[in-house]
């Protein structure tokens, strides 16, 4: 199953690479290339800002993400001149929570995990106390 | 380094007689023998067993020595760091993030948190998990599991 998926997402890669190189005579090379390096510092900052030294909670740390991520769209929609404003931050604001749920999920699930773990191995403890 | 061994029958109580040219050796052996560490603090020096500690946080060049005591639970400021005092703990000891080191026996349960991200419950305290040394967790789980 997981063959079939990784080669769904290899798919998925290529069909996104001939959208961009399309997209190129629809909205124009500026907003294209634009959108790639918006899409890089993007990337950029989640370890700028999460793996790195920064001594702070968490919440602020997204929170600092939300900032600097939404700059970078004002950045980019100045660029990208016929774009509206409203529309851009919707979508922005849309991927930010998906991502953000994401990672709260996986959060969720790791606990779940360790959890049921814990509780494994503490009722194996008892029964050998119980023997005991 | 030398071991004399003397066994007399007549002898009530065991005698360990350390000779040693430093202090730090000294204490070294001391922590080998009854399982505990000896921490110099800002308000005096402690013996504190191993299993008694709780968690150890990290602040600057100072570690926040959380240990339970009786049925009290104690807290010290010791001037050491934490890369240190890794060293002198056992394998029931698992980091959790870059300031914190947790006494696993003492792990109850870990929740997803909306400001530290994932918190681990130890004996009620809430300490925040970097998502980095999860793995960590992990392995001491499958340890204890096998």
């Amino acid at each position: 199953m997981k063959k079939y998926i990784h080669s769904c997402f290899i798919g998925i890669g290529i069909a996104s690479f001939i959208i961009v190189l399309n997209s190129i005579s629809y909205f124009g090379m500026n907003v294209v290339i634009s959108s790639l390096v918006l899409g890089v510092f993007q990337g950029i900052i989640v370890p700028l800002i999460y793996h790195n030294k920064i001594k702070t909670l968490y919440l602020v740390k997204v929170l600092l993400h939300a900032i600097i991520s939404y700059l970078l769209i004002i950045l980019w929609w100045i660029v990208g001149e016929n774009l509206s404003l409203s529309m851009v931050s919707l979508w922005w604001f849309i991927v930010f929570i998906s991502v953000f749920s994401y990672f709260h999920f996986m959060n969720h699930k790791d606990a779940y995990k360790i959890n049921t773990k814990l509780k494994d191995e503490k009722s194996k403890k008892m029964k050998i106390k119980e023997k005991a | 380094m030398k071991f004399h061994k003397k066994i007399d029958p007549s002898y009530t109580e065991t005698e360990i007689l350390v000779r040693t040219y430093s202090e730090s050796i000294y204490e070294e052996i001391m922590n080998m023998l009854d399982n505990s560490i000896y921490l110099k603090s800002t308000s005096g020096a402690y013996r504190v067993k191993l299993g008694n500690i709780i968690y150890i946080g990290s602040n600057r060049n100072y570690l926040e020595v959380y240990a339970k005591e009786n049925n009290t639970i104690k807290n010290f400021r010791v001037r050491l760091t934490l890369y240190k005092i890794k060293e002198l703990l056992s394998d029931d000891f698992i980091q959790i993030s870059r300031t914190y080191i947790i006494n696993y026996n003492f792990l109850d349960s870990v929740e997803a948190d909306l400001i530290h991200g994932m918190v681990a419950r130890v004996m009620g305290f809430k300490i925040p998990i970097s998502r980095t040394y999860l793995e960590e967790i992990y392995s001491k789980l499958e340890e204890e599991n096998n």
